[in-house]
């Protein structure tokens, strides 16, 4: 069991690196729930299923100030420009990319797999309390990420990650 | 100049494409934009278009449909797709590759990748 959260971490450790890395040049720091609870500020959520070979619902959530500075860095634009629906749709692309990252990781090549299109919470959602789920927290330029895989197959996703 | 349609439903998915694009030699392309795999092929229906960049999941008509569509289009046929996706793996890229696809690149897209894969296209922009 450690084993398997262990391997899970370092893939979404991985994952989100990358993604963060090409889409804004950010780096990504391993922080603690206890960490990112004493940052406040606003955090926006995205939630994406993943559909085939496994049924997955990966959640992500960003601190409102760090999506502004992705879209400011993406979009090359100035703070007073952005509008919620590019806020919206930077942290729904995250998801996306990082979801199909994380499936293209843990399959083996001659694996397909089927994402749903991602959908924005329209508040502020508490990750949840299943017994499947398991929460990652990260900090990128001190800001607050986390990222959250609830599986209704968990045996399966933990025969993916340790085999 | 080249026409380059890019068919993603994200705008910051567009916008990254571009930027990429434009880095690897392509900023005096004409770029159009599409949101659905229906809208990018009325825009590659209404002017030739010289490359097509798609995503694969989308709302209305996905980049597999559109692909498909493209390729059984005589007049389409010859045209270049590339495929840009979070959905894909070898195996998924094989397919796209056998239905007629010019690459496949998985996302995130960077420079480095999008200059790999369109060397013929680059070359063929400097003649």
């Amino acid at each position: 069991m450690e084993e398997f959260n262990q391997k899970l971490q370092e893939k979404i450790s991985s994952v989100l690196g990358e993604t963060l890395e090409n889409m804004a040049f950010l780096g990504v720091d391993d922080s603690s729930k206890e960490e990112i609870e004493e940052i406040t500020g606003k955090r926006l959520s995205v939630t994406l299923l993943v559909t085939k070979p496994l049924l997955l619902e990966m959640r992500l959530e960003m601190d409102e100030e760090l999506l502004l500075q992705v879209v400011e860095t993406v979009y090359t634009i100035d703070r007073d420009e952005i509008t919620p629906k590019q806020v919206e749709d930077l942290l729904a692309e995250t998801l996306n990319t990082l979801a199909g990252l994380f499936m293209t990781e843990v399959l083996p090549e001659d694996q397909t797999f089927s994402l749903n299109l991602p959908e924005v919470n329209e508040e502020e959602s508490e990750p949840s309390n299943e017994a499947g789920s398991h929460k990652f927290y990260y900090l990128a330029d001190e800001l607050p990420v986390i990222v959250e895989l609830t599986s209704a197959d968990k045996d399966a996703l933990a025969t993916l990650l340790t085999d | 100049m080249k026409r380059i349609v890019i068919a993603d439903d994200s705008s910051t998915a567009r916008m990254m494409i571009r930027r990429c694009l434009e880095i690897v030699g392509l900023m005096d392309a004409e770029f159009a934009e599409a949101e659905n795999g229906k809208e990018a092929l009325a825009l590659v229906k209404q002017e030739p278009t010289d490359l097509l960049v798609s995503d694969l999941n989308m709302p209305v008509m996905d980049g597999e449909a559109l692909l498909k569509w493209v390729k059984a289009s005589p007049k389409l046929t010859d045209m270049p797709v590339l495929i840009i996706t979070s959905a894909g793996n070898p195996a998924k890229s094989q397919e796209l590759l056998d239905m007629g696809a010019f690459s496949v690149v998985n996302k995130p897209v960077n420079p480095a990748i999008l200059s790999e894969v369109l060397t013929p296209f680059l070359e063929s922009e400097e003649d």
